[in-house]
């Protein structure tokens, strides 16, 4: 029923061809740029999908999340953990711990999100608790280091196993990357798709005027929190991926700062455009490395001034806001001729 | 305890704030298909009322009943889904959808596409917004608004429909086409319009309850009301 | 006996400092519906005056004057640079906030480095306390922190300002008509919060490791203070600040403090879905 539409809001036809550009670049790096720069660029797109799930929750109901990396984490710790203390075989365990790294963190959003949504709280306070989740599962994984290796993190995760010829192995890194470029693709794409009707509409009506929804009988709570479980499963996908693809989780992977680093992403990206913070997010994890190369210190100080730029100067996105000040200045040249 | 009767019946309906009685030990009942129009001064507890109505506020004692059932227990959106609409006094509309699209999401399970945009039409038409389907909501003007929120309240299809103020900052054509469009809707919902112009109570002409101080101190048809001492005194303040 | 005994100043101690960073929070966030989360930093700040006065050969005295003075003035320049633009979106505030904290923090990271700076108590010994020794230090920090808290219900309840405060609270366009200047006492208030939290701040730095991340500690759990008790009053702010702080400190002791920060979190989220409206009403 959530298909049943008569409106749909288009895309402008421009995006339509930087989106094909993207997926056809994105497709063929490994094949232009190298492994190294490639490895970098899946790892990116895994991060990417924190971004995904955070503009499903933010840029489609308004409900801004700070902690949102927490699930991210869950993903990869729960994968990291079933997949390497149980004494699983690898080629099982491997996606025993992918399963259990998603249904963790959505477990963890169920209850924390039933208890906050259905409680009524919104907006602001809503953020604020995240961002209290955000500190508080960093305080976890460093604390409880029997389970999750404290400071050090832990190592030896196995990869995914695929049936191959020769029977089940893991996928050569080539395979392995456009295997991972799909994923992140085929989400984005399905959560477009799930947005771009009727559902979206109602979705929208709940960061318009939650009251007047339910006034209409939207159950806007049940709404938000299938939102809000839904997010964290997408970027717990990203998490358990990225366990299982680099081998190792550590403590950087959870907490505060890479929660809000995701909400730079989508702001720069567009908030609400899904694919925007996908592209958003590589460009940024990419000029985090030039930056923190010349200084590590730099890069906070530079999110910092992000932040304040996001909220002063490209409220809409860096993409929306250029279009818009070319629009303007090509209107102001119309009216010269 | 009186048994209720109506299609939704206020008994007794108490609802404090502190130390002051915003209700107080009111009855109200309004039946199938009719109008009637709460009026008042101001303060005298009419969007209290309102509000316990329609469900936003729990009464701390009395009873309110649809079609028999208590509605005590149920949520905002459940009251909504059971045939209660109402329309809120502010214009309260999504502001950054279009007018067909306000009109869309207000469906709450459409079975076809093609039955749904056969309903928007007909509203669009009925709220005489057809050429601004494609408009944002918040560019319209004022009363536009109220009248796409009324549409909004009618799309599913309710059995009751709760009218907060609804020709608020309205002019006075506009106020009465209002009425005439509120005479239209009767043939379709039960409709209990809270008002404090009585110039838009006159020109609607229905039973009419008055309200003073949390009570309800007369009520019967318009033309009995206004002439009603009581009622002068409390309304023009001579008491 | 003497367990509980130490166990209640514990607490006591978390508690007081709960109430000053708990309440420049809550009056900001009930006056104005402004989250600031550089608030922990205003701590840091603090904490970081305290250092530098102390390095100068200054007292502990002095920098518990002069911090609350510069905390008011950064807080100043704050509100009128940023928060200003952004009353009317909220979630704006708190990007905004965080990229100042964030500054902040690496600006006082670059500029002091990152070991932990050098700070010392201004009182060594320790007193007797119904039969318990308790470091002197702890005792007057907690009786300086009623003495403040003290102070701030008797401004909000007694005077004028406090008055236009708890007016603009209850109605904002109602002050407005009633002629309150609603920016002169945004500015005013944002400026005293951040002047309570670098006196926090001053007061905590004994206590702890001073480094340019403190702050953050103290905003989450603060938050939880304002979220618990009820954003824009005083009673609030001692009852949320009881809650957070009573419960941390006991659970310290039975199990691990990483778990028993998380209960915390936990016995929040379960309080917010009974009072939603905190634990005192306003």
């Amino acid at each position: 029923m959530g298909r049943i539409s008569i409106s749909h809001t288009p895309l402008p036809k421009m995006s339509y061809l930087v989106i094909l550009l993207v997926i056809a670049f994105v497709y063929s790096a490994p094949l232009i740029v190298g492994t190294y720069s490639a490895s970098l660029l899946r790892d990116a797109m895994l991060f990417s999908m924190i971004a995904l799930g955070l503009d499903y929750l933010w840029g489609k109901t308004g409900t801004l999340s700070f902690g949102h990396a927490t699930f991210f984490g869950a993903g990869a710790y729960g994968a990291a953990i079933v997949s390497t203390k149980l004494g699983l075989d690898p080629t099982l365990g491997s996606w025993l711990g992918l399963i259990s790294g998603v249904s963790i963190a959505m477990l963890i959003a169920l209850v924390v999100g039933y208890f906050l949504i259905f409680g009524g709280v919104r907006g602001s306070y809503f953020t604020i608790v995240t961002l209290a989740l955000a500190v508080i599962s960093e305080h976890v994984i460093v604390g409880w280091s029997d389970i999750t290796g404290g400071d050090a993190g832990l190592l030896g995760i196995p990869p995914l196993f695929f049936p191959t010829l020769s029977g089940l192995a893991p996928l050569s890194p080539v395979v392995l990357y456009w295997f991972i470029a799909s994923v992140v693709c085929l989400t984005a794409l399905s959560l477009w798709w799930v947005c771009s009707g009727r559902y979206g509409l109602i979705l929208k009506t709940i960061e318009d005027n939650e009251e007047r929804a339910q006034a209409l009988g939207h159950n806007t709570s049940q709404h938000l929190l299938t939102v809000f479980v839904g997010s964290s499963a997408v970027a717990a996908l990203g998490g358990a991926l990225y366990a299982s693809t680099v081998g190792f989780v550590a403590k950087d992977i959870v907490g505060l700062i890479l929660s809000t680093q995701v909400i730079i992403w989508v702001a720069i990206g567009g908030r609400g455009t899904l694919i925007g913070p996908v592209i958003a997010a590589i460009f940024v994890i990419w000029f985090e490395q030039r930056i923190s190369s010349i200084n590590v210190q730099l890069w906070p100080l530079f999110m910092g001034f992000l932040f304040i730029l996001a909220v002063f100067v490209f409220p809409n996105g860096v993409l929306r806001t250029l279009v818009g000040i070319l629009r303007k200045l090509g209107q102001r040249l119309e009216h010269r001729v | 305890m009186m048994i209720a009767s109506g299609l939704l019946t206020g008994s007794h309906l108490t609802k404090r704030f502190g130390g002051i009685v915003a209700v107080n030990d009111l009855s109200i009942s309004i039946n199938l298909l009719e109008i009637k129009c709460v009026i008042g001064p101001n303060g005298a507890g009419k969007s209290s009322l309102f509000n316990l109505l329609c469900g936003a506020l729990r009464p701390d004692s009395g009873e309110l009943m649809f079609k028999g059932h208590s509605l005590s227990r149920l949520a905002l959106h459940e009251i909504s889904r059971i045939g209660i609409a109402r329309k809120f006094q502010v214009p309260s509309i999504f502001e950054s959808l279009s007018v067909q699209q306000n009109l869309e999401v207000s469906v709450l399970k459409p079975q076809s596409k093609f039955e749904l945009k056969d309903r928007v039409d007909q509203m669009l038409d009925r709220i005489e917004q057809s050429d601004m389907r494609d408009q944002f909501a918040g560019n319209l003007a004022h009363g536009q608004k109220q009248w796409l929120e009324i549409g909004m309240a009618l799309m599913s299809e309710p059995e009751v429909l709760l009218l907060d103020e609804p020709t608020a900052g309205m002019t006075i054509d506009e106020t009465l086409d209002t009425v005439k469009f509120i005479h239209q809707l009767s043939d379709h919902a039960a409709i209990l319009v809270i008002e404090h112009d009585m110039n838009f109570v006159r020109a609607l002409g229905c039973h009419t309850y008055v309200m003073h101080q949390g009570g309800i101190i007369a009520d019967g048809p318009f033309s009995g009301i206004e002439n009603d001492d009581l009622v002068q005194a409390v309304y023009l303040g001579k008491m | 006996m003497g367990a509980v005994i130490t166990i209640s100043l514990n607490a006591m101690t978390l508690i007081s400092i709960l109430m000053l960073v708990g309440l420049g929070l809550a009056i900001i966030y009930g006056l104005m519906g402004v989250i600031n989360l550089s608030h922990g930093d205003f701590v840091t700040i603090g904490a970081f005056c305290l250092a530098i006065i102390q390095g100068l050969g200054g007292s502990f005295w002095l920098a518990l004057l002069i911090a609350p003075l510069i905390g008011a003035l950064l807080g100043f320049l704050t509100e009128q640079a940023i928060i200003r633009f952004l009353y009317a979106r909220p979630l704006a505030t708190i990007m905004a906030t965080w990229g100042l904290s964030l500054i902040i923090q690496q600006s006082l990271q670059l500029i002091f480095g990152a070991a932990p700076q050098k700070v010392f108590s201004p009182l060594t010994t320790s007193i007797n306390l119904l039969g318990v020794n308790y470091p002197s230090y702890r005792v007057v920090m907690v009786a300086l922190s009623i003495a403040i808290i003290v102070m701030a219900f008797v401004i909000i309840r007694k005077t004028k300002f406090g008055l236009d405060l708890r007016t603009i609270i209850q109605d904002r366009d109602m002050a407005e008509a009633l002629g309150i200047d609603t920016k002169f006492v945004y500015s005013i208030a944002f400026s005293l919060g951040t002047a309570l939290a670098a006196i926090a701040g001053v007061l905590l730095a004994p206590l702890t490791a001073v480094i340019a991340q403190m702050g953050i500690n103290y905003l989450a759990k603060s938050f939880f203070v304002v979220i618990v008790g009820g954003a824009g009053s005083v009673p609030g702010v001692v009852a949320g600040s009881l809650f957070v702080g009573g419960t941390e400190t006991l659970l310290n002791y039975i199990v691990p403090t990483t778990l028993s920060q998380a209960l915390v979190l936990v016995f929040a989220i379960i309080l917010v879905r009974v009072r939603p409206s905190g634990l005192v009403r306003t």
